[in-house]
C-alpha cells in the first residue's frame, strides 16, 4: 500500500526518468477504494460490538458491501496483474533533495519491500484455511442449483394469495357462519312472485301508512 | 329542524348479496350496521280549522307523525334479512310492544313536503324530538279502540296541535289506580299521543343494514307489517312483508342539522350524485316521488 505514494512528487523533479506514473495512479486508486469500504465494514462491525443493544446492519447490507469490496479487490488483483511487468522491474528509491534525516520513518517505510512478520502470518493462515474447506468450482454451483430448485419446490407448495393466511380465512369462516349470514350460501335461488315494489310505493307507506 | 336530502331504489332479493359486497369494499367497511326499528304512524285526531281572517297566514297544515323506536325483541334477532320471507313458511311473532313495562326511546318526527322543482335529490326538512317513555298500562277511556283503527275525527275547532318539540322532556308516568278495575287497558304511550292529539294510522318493523360512505347513510331495508289473517296470539304479532316480492327498499341520504349553510348543502347534493353514478350499475338510485312523501293531512273539502 506504501508504494505509490512516493509517485506524485517524482515525475515533476524527474522528467527524464522512466516512471510507469499511469501504472501506479491506478493501483493507488483502487487501493484507496478498498482501503475505503474495509474501513466502512469494520466501522460498521466494531459498532455493534462497543453498542451491544445497538442492531447488526441488515444482512443484504452487508452483502451488498461485501459484493463490493469483492468487485475492488478484483479490480486492482487485474490491475497489478497487468503492470507486474513495469512493477516487477522498478526499483524505488528517495531522491537527493528529499529531507532523509527528518523523516527517516517514513522513508524506511515507503522502501520497504518485504511484508511485515504479522502479514506473512494473515497469508499463510488464510491459505492454510482456504485449502481445508476449498470446493470445486461445479460442486459449488451444483449446490447453488440444487439450493435454488428446492426453494422453488417449498414455494409451489404454498399459494400466495391476499393477505390472510389459511387458518385466519378458516377461523374467520367459522364465524361468519355463526354470526354473519351475508357469505352464507343460498341452497336455492329464491325466485320472486312478482317485481319489485316500487321505492315510491314504498315511501308511501312510510309516509301515510296506506298502499296507494 | 333538520333538511335531508334523499335517493331512493329497490333491488331484487336476488341481488342482496352481490349489493352488500359491493357495498363493503366500496365503503370499506366489513360489518354494516344493522337497523331494526317499530314505528307507528298517526296523524291529527282534529282538524284545525282556524277562523278565516283577512290579512293573516290561513293556510295552515296538519302533518302526519312518525314515532319510533327500536325493535329489539327476540324476533328481530332471529330474523335474518338475507334470507327470503316466503309465505305460509315462515314465522316471526313480535312481542306486543305495549305488553311489558320498559323505558323506551321515541323519536317522534313530522317532515315537511319535499321541495318543488327539478332537484337532483329530493331535499325536504324536518322537525324531530326524542322523548323517553316509561311504558305503563293506563285505563281505556273510549273502549273498543284498536291499534289499527283509524281515529274517528270529529270535526270540533281545537287549538293547534302542539308540536313535538313542545314535549321534549320525560313524560310523567302515568300511574294507574290498581283498585280501579277495568277491563280495557291501553298503553301509556298511545295515551300520550292521544293527549297529543294523535291517533294511530298504521304501524310497521323495518329491519335492514346500513353503510356509510362519507357524509351519505346508505339503507337497504324490508318493511314488514302485521298480518291481519294470523290468529290471534297472546301478545305476540305476526308480522308478513310489506312486499311479497322480497324485494330490498334502499334509501341513500345525508341530513343536515338546522342552519346548514346553502354551501354544505350544495356539496351534499353533489356527493349523492356522485354516489348515484358510482352505483349506476349496482342500482338505479333516484328521486322520489315528491306527493308521495307529502306528509300533510289531506284536507275535507
Amino acid at each position: 500500500m506504501n508504494k505509490p505514494q512516493q509517485s506524485p512528487e517524482e515525475p515533476k523533479l524527474n522528467p527524464h526518468n522512466d516512471i510507469p506514473v499511469e501504472s501506479l495512479e491506478l493501483i493507488r486508486n483502487r487501493l484507496h477504494q478498498v482501503y475505503q469500504s474495509l474501513r466502512k465494514l469494520a466501522d460498521q462491525i466494531n459498532y455493534t460490538n462497543r453498542n451491544p443493544k445497538a442492531k447488526l446492519p441488515s444482512y443484504s447490507s452487508l452483502h451488498g458491501q461485501f459484493q463490493v469490496f469483492i468487485t475492488q479487490l478484483h479490480s486492482i488483483a487485474s490491475q497489478l496483474d497487468h503492470n507486474s511487468e513495469v512493477l516487477g522491474s522498478t526499483n524505488a528509491y528517495p531522491l537527493p533533495n528529499f529531507p532523509t534525516t527528518q523523516h527517516e520513518g517514513l522513508v524506511t517505510t515507503l522502501l520497504r519491500k518485504k511484508p511485515l512478520p504479522a502479514v506473512d502470518e494473515w497469508v499463510d493462515e488464510a491459505m492454510k484455511n482456504s485449502e481445508a474447506f476449498k470446493l470445486t468450482v461445479e460442486k459449488d454451483n451444483e449446490f447453488a442449483e440444487w439450493c435454488f430448485l428446492k426453494v422453488k419446490e417449498l414455494a409451489d407448495e404454498f399459494n400466495f394469495d391476499g393477505f390472510l393466511t389459511e387458518e385466519d380465512i378458516k377461523a374467520k369462516q367459522d364465524e361468519s357462519k355463526s354470526a354473519e349470514h351475508i357469505e352464507e350460501p343460498e341452497d336455492k335461488p329464491f325466485v320472486p312472485s312478482k317485481p319489485p315494489m316500487r321505492p315510491d310505493v314504498a315511501m308511501k307507506f312510510m309516509t301515510h301508512g296506506v298502499l296507494i | 329542524m333538520g333538511h335531508q336530502l334523499l335517493l331512493t331504489s329497490s333491488i331484487p332479493h336476488s341481488h342482496y348479496t352481490q349489493t352488500v359486497a359491493t357495498l363493503q369494499a366500496l365503503t370499506g367497511s366489513h360489518s354494516p350496521q344493522t337497523i331494526a326499528t317499530y314505528t307507528i304512524l298517526t296523524k291529527p285526531k282534529n282538524v284545525f280549522k282556524p277562523k278565516f281572517e283577512p290579512g293573516k297566514v290561513n293556510q295552515i297544515e296538519q302533518f302526519y307523525m312518525k314515532c319510533t323506536t327500536v325493535w329489539n325483541d327476540d324476533a328481530s334477532k332471529d330474523l335474518d334479512i338475507a334470507k327470503p320471507v316466503v309465505e305460509g313458511d315462515s314465522d316471526i311473532s313480535v312481542d306486543r310492544l305495549f305488553a311489558g313495562k320498559e323505558v323506551k326511546h321515541w323519536t317522534l318526527q313530522i317532515a315537511d313536503i319535499p321541495n318543488a322543482g327539478k332537484n337532483v335529490v329530493s331535499a325536504q326538512n324536518f322537525y324531530e324530538s326524542t322523548v323517553v317513555h316509561h311504558h305503563t298500562s293506563v285505563t281505556e277511556q273510549v273502549p273498543n279502540r284498536n291499534l289499527r283503527e283509524e281515529a274517528n275525527a270529529d270535526v270540533v275547532e281545537v287549538s293547534p296541535v302542539p308540536t313535538p318539540q313542545q314535549t321534549n322532556t320525560t313524560d310523567d308516568v302515568e300511574m294507574v289506580d290498581t283498585a280501579e278495575t277495568s277491563s280495557e287497558t291501553k298503553d301509556s304511550f298511545l295515551q300520550f299521543l292521544d293527549d297529543l292529539g294523535y291517533g294511530v294510522v298504521n304501524q310497521y318493523w323495518m329491519k335492514g343494514i346500513r353503510f356509510f360512505q362519507g357524509d351519505i347513510v346508505i339503507e337497504i331495508f324490508k318493511i314488514f307489517v302485521r298480518d291481519d289473517d294470523a290468529p290471534f296470539q297472546e301478545s305476540k304479532i305476526k308480522l308478513q312483508l310489506l312486499d311479497d316480492s322480497n324485494a330490498f327498499q334502499i334509501k341513500a341520504y345525508i341530513s343536515f342539522p338546522k342552519g346548514a349553510g346553502v354551501d354544505l348543502i350544495n356539496k351534499g347534493t353533489k356527493d349523492l350524485t356522485t354516489l348515484q353514478a358510482t352505483l349506476h350499475n349496482l342500482f338505479e338510485l333516484g328521486v322520489p316521488d315528491r306527493m308521495c312523501m307529502d306528509s300533510r293531512v289531506a284536507r275535507y273539502a
